[in-house]
């Protein structure tokens, strides 16, 4: 039995004890899924007492709608799926736009082929990163816009495939490999340009 | 390619788009050290990002939301057995299964009763004004009535769907 059918088998088991009345049960998905649903919540709202808010009402929703779940997708796509389209239903009643969550820190640099600031040498670039912290690299992914920080961690940090990310952020694969290729020039470039910054 | 170079992209999807290789920037990386150089990095920057600590609720989110479903339904909460008191607080969270049509039934009497009841005492007098309204406006005022009715429900199962769709069940 491959890994993917494993996870299916836990999670039909899962949702049928929850269907019968196993409390316990749904606090065990709770507990499975609250990593990948925090990665979610984290990126997509700043504000703490909304991401608490926001994460009751995500496994309220799971928990009234379970009984819906076709196991079409793994039971963690799902629920991520709920938690993102709850977390862009709160931004968008908070009048934030889906183009909003395009806007970071460093809107008015060029990321395109031409531009790469202080290196036009990889060999910059591998100095750059090999003495990178994570401390600062957490800093500058979260500067990167909402939308772009929660793809680049739910495919490298998270691991999730294309597929799963188009199913939790309903955008098409074309749609998803630009943004990610976006994602990542903007975090590369925004690396180099605090190296030259320091430097200087 | 640029200056005999990969782009930034081609070197992004040698990287990781494994299932459609370009065999052109496969052969290339086997030759150009600058652009084996530049994939190497990126797969150093994530592989970084890889092991990054992922960020986690301050609080017990499962202790929060079991106390809330059971909040939802007082008879769960009383209910010493943790599941039977599940299936009450399910029924109230996705509504009851059979529901009371009562209310349903009266605020249409209610309606059908102030609509009918002028309608029925001044029926001689509508029938008089009807009947000096050329046919044609008589025509126009029920198509705008129904167009706009048609406009309100079809807005009104817009908005359902919308609803629907942003669970995505």
């Amino acid at each position: 039995m491959n890994h993917i059918s494993e996870n299916n088998e836990s999670d039909r088991r899962l949702v049928k004890s929850v269907l019968s009345g196993d409390t316990q049960a749904f606090g065990k998905i709770i507990k499975n899924t609250e990593g990948l649903v925090a990665q979610i919540v984290f990126k997509l709202v700043e504000n703490r007492e909304d991401r608490r808010d926001l994460a009751q009402d995500v496994y309220l929703k799971v928990f009234a709608n379970l009984s819906g779940f076709k196991f079409q997708s793994k039971l963690s796509t799902w629920i991520a799926q709920i938690a993102y389209n709850t977390c862009i239903s709160q931004l968008q009643k908070k009048k934030l736009s889906l183009t909003d969550l395009f806007q970071g820190e460093n809107e008015g640099i060029e990321y395109s082929d031409n531009h790469h600031p202080a290196s036009a040498d990889p060999e910059i670039e591998t100095m750059v990163f090999q003495k990178q912290q994570a401390a600062i690299l957490k800093i500058e992914i979260e500067k990167l816009p909402p939308l772009f920080k929660t793809l680049i961690t739910l495919f490298h940090n998270e691991q999730l495939s294309y597929e799963e990310i188009g199913i939790i952020t309903g955008l098409p694969t074309g749609t998803l490999r630009s943004y990610l290729f976006r994602a990542r020039k903007m975090l590369k470039t925004n690396l180099l340009l605090r190296y030259k910054k320091e430097e200087l | 390619m640029k200056n005999g170079h990969l782009t930034d992209e081609m070197i992004q999807e040698f990287i990781w788009s494994s299932e459609n290789p370009d065999l052109s920037a496969r052969a290339h990386m086997l030759t150009c050290e600058h652009c084996k150089t530049r994939a190497e990095n990126y797969q150093l920057l994530f592989t970084e990002i890889e092991q990054l600590s992922k960020p986690a609720f301050n609080f017990d989110l499962s202790k929060l939301v079991l106390n809330q479903v059971m909040e939802q339904n007082p008879v769960a909460s009383l209910n010493a057995d943790p599941l039977l008191a599940t299936i009450p607080a399910i029924e109230k969270l996705n509504g009851p299964r059979r529901k009371n049509i009562w209310p349903g039934i009266i605020i249409t009497l209610m309606t059908i009763g102030l609509i009918g009841t002028p309608v029925y005492l001044f029926l001689d007098s509508i029938q008089d004004i009807i009947s000096e309204v050329s046919t044609m406006v008589t025509y126009l005022i029920i198509m705008t009535v129904v167009l706009i009715a048609a406009f309100l429900v079809f807005d009104e199962y817009r908005k359902y769907n919308h609803q629907i769709n942003s669970l995505d069940i």
